[in-house]
């Protein structure tokens, strides 16, 4: 079971699907050098050596060490970090309730940047490959991870799916989390970027109920503003709760699927992955 | 959390140090615990126990410095002590607060026995 959330973890298969590509490319990927997951990292090369008070024959010696102790998924979420950075791959956590539009806003966003970038699809679901099956329809690459009975993605399974992708440099990650505000947001994937999306449909006042989900995340999409007119959903109290709850994060209304806001998304994306390179 | 594979792993580092540093026995492993971590000192004390029987490190102490939390709100600036990573300022409630202190959880050195 999983000590975090209590979810069945071990007890539960979570596969990993097989890339999902229609037009296989050719991509030279050099090897892998980081470090095998639960190997930590010095936080600084600092190594002194002291002498320690001691009684008896020959002093002791204080050895200066500094190095961190990860736990499991902290360890691995570093080294996909580790990974992605050495191949200048921007990665995005996208997380949110079922059903909020995480698929069809990705669809969205690769056919807006079609030719101008590289983009690579992890999707989480409990079952099937539903998800996969539309987002390989735009001709992006992509890889379904099925967690069973577990409910969020940990940066274990995230990690094994990065290497199966073989993700040219320069190309853009997406992770598509499991449909859930509690959870996901306990476990760092090694991404760059940690989005939340909240559809008008779900409430206004959900920053405030699930808000560990959106302390966390750097960026908050209100996403099917074409619907505001037909439902009980107060724009400004909702941004207004995410200004309380995160007063640094980043909000863009939107709708996925009739296209508004998608321009200032991308014009977002855009600069983040400009800033992460310089 | 899991004090087993946190030990595991002061036993794994604490060990490499000392073969790299030609210590040939070691007295004590001086680790640093913020209190946000969730570790349970006692736990961590009777997993490394358990995770240096009859190996390089048997007998050598655990010393842990248990870091305790401070945090800043950013709405009111005030400075106080979170029970968890997610906290409501004592002073305004709000709960976008900054953490400083108590997410450290590290190795800080080891040391050796008397001219060993």
């Amino acid at each position: 079971m999983c000590q975090t959330c209590g979810c069945d973890e071990k007890g539960s298969m979570v596969t990993i699907g097989k890339p999902v590509h229609f037009q296989p490319q050719k991509q030279e990927i050099k090897p892998d050098k980081s470090p095998k997951p639960g190997s930590t990292q010095p936080m600084a090369g600092l190594r002194i050596d002291r002498p320690v008070e001691s009684k008896g024959s020959g002093d002791a010696r204080e050895i200066e060490v500094v190095e961190n102790l990860l736990g499991d998924n902290d360890a691995a979420a570093a080294e996909n970090r580790r990974f992605l950075n050495d191949r200048k791959i921007f990665s995005l956590n996208l997380m949110g309730s079922p059903g909020c539009g995480k698929t069809t806003f990705i669809v969205k966003t690769i056919e807006a940047l079609k030719g101008e970038l590289d983009i690579f699809v992890i999707e989480g679901d409990q079952f099937g490959s539903l998800d996969a099956d539309r987002i390989s329809a735009t001709g992006a690459k992509v890889i379904q991870i099925n967690t069973g009975n577990g409910c969020h993605l940990d940066a274990r399974s995230v990690g094994k799916a990065i290497k199966e992708l073989e993700l040219p440099e320069n190309s853009l990650l997406f992770i598509e989390n499991i449909g859930n505000l509690v959870c996901p947001a306990l476990f760092d994937l090694g991404e760059h970027f940690r989005i939340v999306m909240l559809s008008v449909t779900e409430g206004d006042d959900k920053p405030v109920k699930y808000a560990p989900m959106f302390h966390g995340a750097a960026m908050c999409l209100i996403n099917k503003t074409d619907l505001l007119e037909h439902v009980d959903f107060d724009l400004e109290k909702a941004q207004d709760n995410l200004r309380k709850i995160n007063s640094k994060q980043k909000i863009i209304t939107l709708s996925a699927s009739r296209g508004s806001g998608m321009k200032d998304w991308i014009a977002l994306l855009r600069k983040e992955i400009q800033a992460s390179k310089s | 959390m899991h004090e087993l594979g946190i030990a595991m792993r002061i036993a794994e580092i604490a060990t490499r140090v000392a073969i790299q540093e030609g210590v040939k026995k070691v007295h004590a492993v001086h680790v640093e615990v913020g209190e946000l971590t969730g570790i349970v000192p006692d736990a961590l004390l009777f997993s490394f126990e358990s995770a240096i029987k009859k190996s390089f490190l048997e007998n050598a102490r655990l010393k842990i410095n248990l870091i305790p939390a401070s945090a800043k709100c950013n709405t009111c600036q005030t400075v106080f002590r979170p029970e968890g990573f997610f906290s409501f300022c004592p002073a305004c409630e709000a709960v976008d607060c900054e953490i400083f202190t108590g997410k450290e959880l590290f190795i800080k050195s080891i040391v050796s026995e008397n001219g060993k």
